[in-house]
């Protein structure tokens, strides 16, 4: 007569001496992934983060460590377009200069001239760009900021990042169609632009953005 | 319909369960009090107040009947109230509305919002302090004791709003909000520029 | 053919002479067996007695008579919305939910110096109010397209656009405490003709949080008042 062993479920059939059998043991594939599924189920959860926050806001830097680089992105225009973004950018020159555009910088900030030279493809659709100077800690300055205007002079109008005689292809908003412009747009072209920092901060990076999340840091040249 | 003691304890519990557990909700913070909630640094009239997005000062208070700018000429039963304000961003541009800006009287009332000839204040560079002028229309005795909330940054047409605020005492006594009260002559808004400009 | 049995009732009667299994005095000679109304009445539901169970039957009337009572003023708490607004007098104060409204003139006109300029196709009918916000806060004007409409054919989709006495500015924010002279002007298409008199319907909101969002808005409109006033030329000066 076997002994009578109160551990064991009823009719158990292990052989040998039968020991006690814990819940981890008897469900020892499940235990193994929990940690796994726990893992799984807090990337899930961070969906918003992933989905909504970061490719709305300039969450991809591709920084160059160099005054010149290649800059790609894809992009979509109200979910339906997607384009392709591929250009090559140097910085030819941030220099301190007195007036620029017809504007000059305030009292107790410096104005800087900042050439860039960009090479695309005439197809690619480069409207629409922003333009930073960053100081060493990495305080962003716009082109808008610490800026007085001077009294008769011209400040030219144009849409920013492309020659204003030959754009190159924009979206009309109205259509969601891509236009072509009138005349095709040069493959390499410089852009012009102005950024006023507080005199005592020496920039030391340049910031290009177009559309979300993406966006290109580049050296100024010493 | 059979009557069995499991199941009564079962329902008991179920119950039970129910009642502990919407006891526990009531007393946790709800989602909307946690988005609500209100980060707010109090200054006085001259001091400069640290906010996330730079430092704001009201640096003079003054009052009119009648204000105007480039684009228009405004007059009111009641009174303007036009507060000079200095803003430095720190770490990127800002820029403020100052439809934003509410004036809060002693006794709860709040002035501001779309005022005819408001002017714009900003981008405010990083380390250049913009002086602007946020114009709210308000009345004579709701003056005294005021204080003015202004956010941190201007309300973008798309996402939540602004949660952080100054809230500046502008030491107006009883005294002075009659003689500010009292002001007529017209005032003339420069819009936003750089100090020194 | 055995009949199913319906709840309640008593099981039939396997006696084919005796129809619903009650027991009757024998017949005299030539009265039709089923010329009683208990024994017509009885067969009669006998036959939909398997589909209308008495509780059926119950919640039918019950439904009926809920019908029924609209056609004798039941449902007047519900028809309310469509009845007349009360008559508010020219110049007297009405309480429409962000706003106390007094109505006091109307004009009708081409143009208005540059506010409203001179437009092919369109006049403007002008309804000049006192406009003071209730409540502690500013309200914008723009709300007032909630609670003031002009009863007149060919007026543009969007509502007036309401203007300040003070200085001939745009209205926006109202504030608290103080009594604005307000001008609503409507556009007009001349095509349409210009009404004998201005009826202006306001409408009361209520402040309440709306179910599609969760946010609080001004909802519910419900007619407060129309008030009758004449509608003047407006005298260029």
């Amino acid at each position: 007569m076997a002994p009578v062993d109160h551990g064991a479920p009823p009719g158990g059939d292990a052989p040998g001496p039968v020991a006690h059998r814990r819940w981890w043991e008897r469900n020892r594939l499940w235990v193994l992934l929990l940690v796994p599924l726990l893992a799984l189920a807090l990337a899930s959860s961070g969906f918003r983060l992933v989905r909504i926050y970061l490719p709305w806001n300039y969450s991809r830097p591709q920084i160059a460590h160099a005054s010149a680089m290649t800059f790609s992105q894809d992009w979509r225009y109200n979910s339906r377009l997607t384009f392709h973004r591929q250009a090559t950018i140097k910085v030819r020159g941030v220099t301190v200069v007195d007036a620029e555009g017809g504007r000059r910088a305030a009292p107790g900030a410096t104005l800087y001239r900042v050439e860039l030279q960009l090479d695309a493809d005439p197809d690619v659709l480069m409207t629409g760009c922003d333009i930073m100077l960053l100081g060493p800690d990495g305080t962003r300055y716009g082109v808008s900021g610490a800026k007085v205007d001077i009294p008769g002079a011209d400040q030219p109008f144009g849409i920013a990042c492309v020659p204003a005689e030959a754009p190159g292809p924009t979206v009309d908003v109205v259509t969601d169609e891509v236009t072509p412009s009138d005349s095709p747009r040069p493959t390499t072209w410089t852009i012009v632009t102005s950024v006023a920092l507080p005199s005592a901060v020496k920039p030391t990076q340049v910031r290009v953005q177009w559309t979300e999340p993406d966006y290109a840091v580049l050296d100024v040249p010493s | 319909m059979t009557f069995t003691r499991e199941g009564l304890v079962t329902v008991l519990l179920v119950i039970g369960a129910l009642t502990v557990g919407s006891v526990v909700v009531e007393r946790l913070p709800k989602a909307e009090d946690v988005m609500d909630q209100r980060f707010v640094t109090y200054g006085t009239l001259g001091q400069s107040v640290g906010l996330r997005t730079g430092t704001i000062t009201v640096t003079k208070v003054e009052a009119s009947r009648t204000v105007s700018s480039a684009l228009g000429r405004a007059v009111t039963n009641g009174i303007f109230v036009i507060l000079h304000v200095e803003v430095t961003a720190i770490g990127k541009p800002l820029s403020l509305d100052p439809d934003d800006a509410r004036l809060v009287a002693l006794d709860g009332r709040q002035f501001g919002g779309d005022t005819p000839v408001s002017t714009a204040c900003g981008p405010a560079q990083p380390g250049v302090p913009l002086e602007c002028e946020f114009t709210l229309e308000a009345v004579p005795d709701a003056l005294a004791g005021a204080h003015v909330r202004l956010p941190a940054a201007a309300t973008l047409i798309v996402g939540p709003p602004e949660t952080e605020f100054a809230d500046i005492d502008l030491g107006i006594t009883g005294a002075g909000s009659a003689d500010l009260g009292a002001q007529t002559a017209p005032i003339k808004l420069r819009g936003p520029r750089p100090k020194g400009a | 053919m055995t009949e199913p049995t319906p709840v309640g009732d008593p099981p039939p009667s396997q006696d084919p002479t005796h129809v619903g299994g009650a027991t009757r005095a024998p017949l005299a000679e030539g009265e039709n067996p089923e010329a009683t109304p208990l024994a017509q009445a009885r067969k009669a539901y006998a036959i939909i007695s398997d589909v209308l169970s008495p509780k059926r039957i119950a919640l039918l009337l019950a439904g009926a008579a809920l019908l029924l009572s609209g056609s004798f003023g039941g449902w007047d708490q519900v028809e309310a919305v469509e009845k007349e607004a009360p008559t508010v007098a020219v110049g007297a104060t009405t309480t429409v939910g962000p706003f106390d409204v007094a109505i006091q003139r109307a004009y009708v006109t081409d143009a208005m110096g540059s506010t409203l300029p001179k437009s092919a196709g369109k006049r403007y009918l002008i309804v000049v109010a006192d406009v003071r916000t209730t409540g502690n806060q500013p309200q914008d004007a723009y709300e007032l397209k909630r609670v003031v409409a002009l009863a007149a054919l060919g007026l543009a989709q969007n509502g007036p656009a309401a203007y300040r006495l003070s200085d001939g500015g745009r209205a926006g924010a109202l504030q608290p405490s103080l009594t604005y002279q307000v001008a609503l002007a409507w556009e007009q298409a001349t095509s349409a003709a210009v009404p004998a008199e201005a009826r202006v319907l306001l409408s009361s909101v209520t402040w309440r949080r709306s179910s599609n969002d969760g946010s609080y808005y001004w909802l519910d409109p419900e007619p407060a008042g129309s008030v009758t006033l004449p509608l003047r030329p407006l005298a260029e000066s």
